[in-house]
């Protein structure tokens, strides 16, 4: 995926520089132009391309609130964890593209100690809608996606 | 989705590992953080719907150290989360408490750069924080002080999270044996060089500042970074090697931040100054005119701390801007830092107690002598640092002995005679004694850092009555029964002395004095100041 980098340094250089540096944060600092700035609507939108789809349906297929949802995509509304993990639904993302996903909105990853991050977990790896996991978060007496 | 599934799913998922009482009473939202030790996790209350934050520790060997509920069990601080629960199993201890609505620091400062302004504030009020936590008895020291464990909320508002690896402060220890922290904000001690104290965390809360101002947590490189040259002293002076070297507690750090402790000297002239007001026109009253008018003030009978003095009780309402029917518990008489009374009039700061000193002074019969016989109330917020109690019946001065950061003390129209008690308090630096019995200070030789004196219309007679006091910088002794200042050599840091209206007629012995600025006297002696003129090296003024 591109984000907003800075195509004059290579990938290779900045990893050259990234093992050579004594500081994690130096690092950081003086490669700031050069690393991706992605904020996550642009990386939402950019997930909308790679998947050719557009916002509305991923909204539908999240169970968002439409008008809600598409703050979201033009990032006047920063969402919640579980707004976030409906739209991994939306999207239908795999397990690895949703923990992704949760990183890049600044959100605790889904944790399979916990029954209901389980539960959600087990869907979203056995392709099971929104729908049919809010039927099966319900009939363990969890909390629904999207209550909070 | 067909049952079976879910059914396999329930037979392969385990989370009776928690205890039973956690997944009885809470929902298990998401984990927050995780490692080897346990992890935290945010919860919601099935009764409720409230948010919670539970840590739960899982590490056999941290088992027994944590203390985490324990501590958050006895503590009350707005700035601190509020203890709700806690669970244990063979394998797990559950300590659950309040969740802090908010951003912590660490992604704040992501999402947008702070202004000094929202610094200072942050800093300000962790001080109050770390001033209550080590004011417990034995200190809490919290020892994890970093933007991950601090949650701004909206309005602004610090609180202090995860008491971890907090420890009660134990006097007998050497050196803490389990090391812990987070590396870049942890002071040297941390590392098992000595005991960690207070003063560990005012480590953290200098690397934090500095953080903050530049984003860089190692001081040393990022000093240079911090333009305001007050806020650099503030970083350098928290983060000493040396604990020593270290601001002595959190509250100094606060005075540091706001500049009170700069402003804290100037106070000090101008009372100075008001007092040559006073005694021009003031000189009419009759300390044999005290008399003990009491007046019955309203004062709240529920409180949970009863008073002596409703003056006093006066004093703190207005201090910590409570109404006369609120209680006041304990814990808040801590975070008292400043008392001022003058006559009959409590009020809420310096501002107020000059305005009723410039009443008293025009003798305009709005200030009558105030009513209060003991200053024992006082013992019980031993964080004070500035008591002004003036035109009062105050004669012992022994409850002051509880109040071990005391550094302003003014006492002005009261019938002192003995001020020995005071030689416990070993962080005076400012005494105000005007218009009092006193006739002798060397009983607070002790007192290393008391640098400015005033015993105005007092019985002092001589320089001795100071000896000992090597760091005195100004003395005030006007209308005082002085004859001689024979002696004076004897204060070599001297910078100011205020001699008015006394019967000295020899100077010279301030000549000797390298460092003294100022001399002030009355225009009677106007002889002795032309005797030394040519040879004075300070200015001489006249009352």
């Amino acid at each position: 995926m591109s984000g907003k980098t800075d195509k004059s340094v290579m990938t290779s250089t900045l990893m050259h520089r990234l093992f050579k540096a004594s500081n994690l944060n130096e690092f950081l600092e003086k490669n700031a132009d050069h690393l991706y700035t992605i904020n996550f609507s642009e990386y939402i939108s950019q997930l909308c391309n790679e998947f050719d789809q557009v916002p509305e349906r991923v909204i539908k297929q999240a169970a968002i609130e439409r008008t809600y949802g598409h703050q979201l995509f033009n990032g006047t509304r920063k969402p919640s964890r579980d707004k976030v993990i409906q739209l991994a639904f939306g999207f239908e993302l795999d397990v690895e593209n949703t923990q992704k996903l949760l990183m890049m909105a600044d959100k605790s990853q889904l944790y399979p100690r916990i029954k209901r991050d389980a539960v959600i977990l087990y869907c979203i790896n056995h392709h099971i809608g929104i729908d049919d996991t809010q039927n099966m978060l319900y009939d363990l007496e969890e909390p629904l996606l999207g209550g909070d | 989705m067909a049952q079976t599934d879910i059914d396999g799913f329930l037979n392969s998922f385990d989370d009776r590992r928690y205890p039973d009482g956690l997944l009885q009473n809470y929902h298990l939202l998401e984990c927050l953080a995780c490692n080897a030790y346990g992890e935290t996790l945010l919860l919601r209350c099935k009764q409720t719907g409230r948010n919670y934050v539970v840590k739960c520790y899982i590490d056999a060997s941290l088992l027994s150290h944590t203390t985490e509920g324990e501590l958050l069990r006895k503590l009350d601080h707005g700035g601190l989360p509020a203890f709700a629960q806690e669970y244990k199993n063979e394998k797990m201890l559950c300590v659950v408490r309040e969740y802090a609505e908010g951003t912590p620091l660490d992604k704040l400062v992501k999402s947008s750069k702070l202004s000094q302004q929202q610094i200072v504030s942050i800093g300000m009020q962790l001080c109050d924080i770390l001033s209550y936590l080590h004011s417990q008895t034995p200190p809490v020291i919290h020892r994890d002080i970093k933007p991950q464990n601090i949650i701004v909320s909206d309005s602004g508002a610090v609180k202090l999270i995860d008491f971890g690896i907090s420890r009660v402060w134990d006097q007998r220890a050497s050196n803490d044996t389990v090391f812990f922290g987070t590396q870049e904000f942890a002071p040297p001690e941390q590392y098992g060089f000595s005991q960690t104290d207070n003063r560990s965390d005012i480590f953290s809360l200098g690397v934090l500042l500095c953080w903050l101002i530049t984003g860089q947590a190692d001081v040393k490189k990022a000093l240079v970074d911090i333009k305001n040259k007050r806020l650099a002293a503030i970083v350098k002076k928290c983060t000493s090697f040396a604990p020593k070297d270290r601001y002595s507690n959190a509250a100094q750090v606060k005075d540091a931040l706001t500049g009170r402790s700069l402003r804290q000297k100037a106070v000090a002239f101008v009372i100075l100054a008001l007092v040559v007001v006073a005694v021009g026109l003031g000189a009419g009253l009759n300390k044999k005119d005290i008399v003990a008018n009491k007046q019955e003030v309203a004062t709240a009978q529920s409180a949970r701390v009863t008073f002596e003095e409703p003056l006093i009780e006066q004093a703190v309402r207005l201090a910590l801007g409570k109404d006369d029917n609120q209680p006041i518990s304990k814990q808040e008489l801590l975070s008292i830092r400043d008392l001022y009374v003058f006559g009959d009039k409590a009020v809420a700061n310096l501002e107020g107690y000059n305005d009723i000193t410039v009443h008293f002074v025009a003798n305009d019969g709005t200030v009558s002598r105030g009513d209060i016989d003991s200053i024992a109330d006082l013992e019980k917020m031993k964080n004070l640092q500035t008591i002004c109690l003036a035109y009062q019946n105050i004669s012992d001065l022994t409850p002051l002995t509880e109040c071990k950061n005391l550094e302003n003390i003014e006492l002005k129209h009261n019938p002192i005679e003995d001020v020995s008690p005071l030689a416990e308090v070993s962080s005076l630096m400012t005494l105000v004694l005007f218009d009092t019995y006193v006739t002798d200070l060397s009983s607070l030789s002790a007192c290393l850092r008391l640098e400015v004196v005033d015993v105005g219309y007092t019985k002092v007679t001589s320089m001795a009555a100071f000896a000992g006091l090597d760091s005195l910088k100004k003395i005030a002794i006007r209308k005082a029964p002085l004859v001689s200042v024979a002696g004076i050599d004897a204060y070599p840091q001297l910078e100011e002395i205020y001699l008015s209206e006394t019967s000295v007629t020899d100077l010279a012995p301030l000549l000797v004095l390298q460092r003294l600025q100022l001399v002030e006297l009355s225009k009677d002696m106007s002889n002795a100041a032309e005797a030394i003129k040519n040879a004075a090296q300070f200015d001489i003024i006249y009352q």
